[in-house]
């Protein structure tokens, strides 16, 4: 047997197969998160991909060869079938060997009010800026989160290209990238007598002028519950922020503070919590595999349709589904019979 | 609603062990068909009460999806005996579903979870394709287990053909599934595959069935081998479903 022939058969690429089903869950019990981008594990892929190439090819000439010849045509549908689930895996793979590739994706926060240059971060087809115009969320009847929005404003620098909302399950597709509603999260605003109004994120610490204190942001609660350590209501109920103090790095105590109140942190050192700035956190994606991958999950699913729900091979066609409890000899030989018509599948 | 639970199980059990004591007794399989039917009338109620009290498919949570799955793999089942004469895979068959079902009821640690409001993620059409078309596959692996089982106790009871169709159709909704749960992981995360656990497992658990399908084609796989990957391919399945929900976190741990 030739090279070419090993390479392309049916047994080698069961053989991929299992291994990368053996190292799928290996992969996934040992180290998860960079198993699957090792050389090796690519190499496997790969290997698939090329098999499943010449694989493909093949069944493709044989369905043609087949249909042509004088011998009659057995299940040609589901002969039809396999072939696109084949060439859908194909594709697929294909897709996500570009992705892996050429592919970028980053996350951007942007504040309320704030604009980014999106160009500058992503390959983008066309200049693209994305203006927060404000992020929305709407709440359930119990005060749990139903949907996170972002209402933005794209331009190009120099004209204004429309409102869109992002949200949860609906990305925006624009200039040849996507941008998907990632989290959502909240600055507060701080005024104090010793210094310049100041925006202060979660897990910020702050020295205090002309003091050997600091204070640290540990949160914000939007719906504060002195019961329940944990709120899954992000509804604006009872916001508070949580902050703690230090002197010199030891812990003087923490407390919690309402919007709009003086706390004094040392003689004459007062600060207040104004308000929260809220920002939008989006992932932004291009993936040149994403037209293949999409065209593969086609033909996979309508392979699937053909070649295993309307009549598997396999299946004699002209064999009766009516049987009884012992009659599986006979069975077994039409089997074989069947077989050696598809002679060709020995290997 | 609990009580149901309990009946549906009373009603898998009964009918489990007179499926497996019938031995081909036509009467007493009867018997036992209509204590799975029974069962699985039980089995819908809890269901239509779920979807009742949180007005959507009652698919979002894993406890749903078990009760879900449980109430497929009997109805294919019945389905399959009603069709063929051949009905002893209903031992193990049913049993696997009173066993599921007890591991619903005693150990499932949130019931309630499937009934409040849903995270924003998870509000999307393609939750009802994927998580239905996952259950329906876990169930007719579950089917082809049990067929697999009795044909590997006493070879030739069942035929060969009938495993491997039943094989089949479960593939295909197991591709069905991963197809809508990656057209949706784009769409929500902008990622169709990110290797999560879960989704790894059920690559795993699509790849045995596909080195099946492809060793089944000849004539040396056929038989005791092929049906013992028929039965491994199930414990594939449960770890899939109670393994990578109960060790791993990820994007699945939802449900
Ligand atoms: C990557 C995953 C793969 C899947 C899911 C897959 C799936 C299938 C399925 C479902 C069938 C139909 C089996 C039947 O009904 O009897 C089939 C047949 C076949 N597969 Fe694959 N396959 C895969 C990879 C491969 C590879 C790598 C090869 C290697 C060349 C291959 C070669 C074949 C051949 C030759 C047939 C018989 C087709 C025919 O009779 O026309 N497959 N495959």
């Amino acid at each position: 047997m030739s090279l070419f022939n090993k390479i392309s058969s049916m047994k080698f690429g069961i053989v991929l197969l299992g291994l990368i089903g053996v190292m799928s869950a290996l992969g996934s019990l040992v180290s998860p998160d960079n198993f699957y981008k090792t050389m090796q594990f690519k190499l496997l892929l790969a290997l698939l991909i090329i098999n499943l190439m010449f694989c493909t090819n093949r069944q493709i000439i044989q369905l043609f060869k087949r249909a042509g010849g004088t011998a009659k045509p057995k299940n040609k549908v589901a002969r039809f079938g396999n072939v696109l689930i084949h060439a859908g895996i194909l594709l697929v793979m294909v897709g996500g060997a570009l992705n892996a590739h050429y592919g970028k994706a980053l996350e951007v926060s942007i504040a309320e009010g704030g604009t980014v240059d999106i160009s500058t971060l992503m390959p983008t087809r066309e200049p693209l800026q994305v203006q927060l115009q404000q992020i929305s969320i709407e709440y359930n009847a119990d005060g749990s989160p139903a949907q996170y929005s972002s209402v933005i404003n794209a331009g190009d620098g120099v004209r204004d290209q429309g409102h869109y909302i992002i949200s949860v399950n609906h990305p925006l597709t624009h200039a040849g990238i996507k941008a998907y509603q990632q989290s959502l999260g909240y600055q507060i605003k701080m005024q104090s007598n010793f210094g310049p109004d100041q925006l202060l994120h979660i897990g910020q610490i702050l020295s205090i002028p002309n003091t050997e204190r600091q204070i640290r942001i540990n949160g914000y609660a939007p719906n504060f519950d002195p019961y329940r350590a944990v709120d899954p209501s992000l509804r604006p109920d009872n916001p508070q922020v949580i902050i703690s103090v230090y002197e010199r790095g030891v812990a003087l105590g923490t407390g919690i503070a309402s919007f709009n109140q003086t706390i004094k942190i040392a003689d004459d050192t007062y600060i207040t919590f104004t308000g929260v700035q809220p920002f939008t956190v989006l992932r932004l994606k291009s993936d040149p595999g994403i037209p293949y991958a999409a065209a593969g999950a086609l033909l996979l699913v309508g392979g699937i349709c053909f070649g295993l729900l309307y009549k598997p091979l396999g299946v004699d066609a002209n064999s009766s589904d009516v049987q009884g409890g012992l009659g599986s000899e006979a069975v077994l030989n039409q089997n074989q019979r069947c077989d050696s018509v598809n002679g060709r599948l020995k290997y | 609603m609990t009580s149901a639970v309990y009946i549906a199980l009373v009603f898998y059990l009964i009918s489990s062990i007179t499926f497996f004591w019938s031995g081909f007794k036509n009467s007493l399989e009867k018997m036992a068909f209509s204590l799975a039917a029974a069962g699985l009338a039980f089995n819908l109620v809890i269901l239509v009460m779920r979807g009742r009290i949180s007005g959507r498919l009652p698919l979002s949570s894993g406890y749903d999806f078990l009760l879900t799955f449980i109430f497929i793999t009997v109805l294919m089942f019945l389905i399959y005996a009603a069709k063929y004469p051949v009905r002893n895979a209903g031992g193990p068959v049913i049993m696997i579903a009173a066993l599921l079902l007890s591991a619903a009821a005693f150990i499932m640690p949130d019931k309630s979870s499937g009934l409040a409001p849903l995270p924003p993620a998870l509000r999307s059409p393609w939750l009802t394709v994927h998580v239905l078309t996952a259950a329906a596959s876990y169930s007719g692996f579950t089917l082809a287990a049990g067929l697999a089982a009795v044909q590997l106790h006493k070879l030739n009871q069942i035929r060969e053909e009938t495993i491997y169709r039943v094989v089949s159709l479960s593939f295909a909704l197991l591709s069905l599934s991963i197809v809508f749960g990656a057209v949706w992981a784009e769409q929500a995360w902008g990622s169709y595959w990110s290797w999560d656990p879960k989704e790894t497992w059920a690559l795993v658990t699509w790849i045995v069935y596909a080195v099946y399908l492809h060793l089944h084609r000849q004539s040396k796989w056929r038989g005791k081998p092929a049906n013992l990957m028929v039965v491994a391919g199930f414990i594939i399945v449960l770890f899939t479903f109670f393994g990578v929900t109960y060790l791993f976190s990820g994007m699945h741990s939802y449900s």
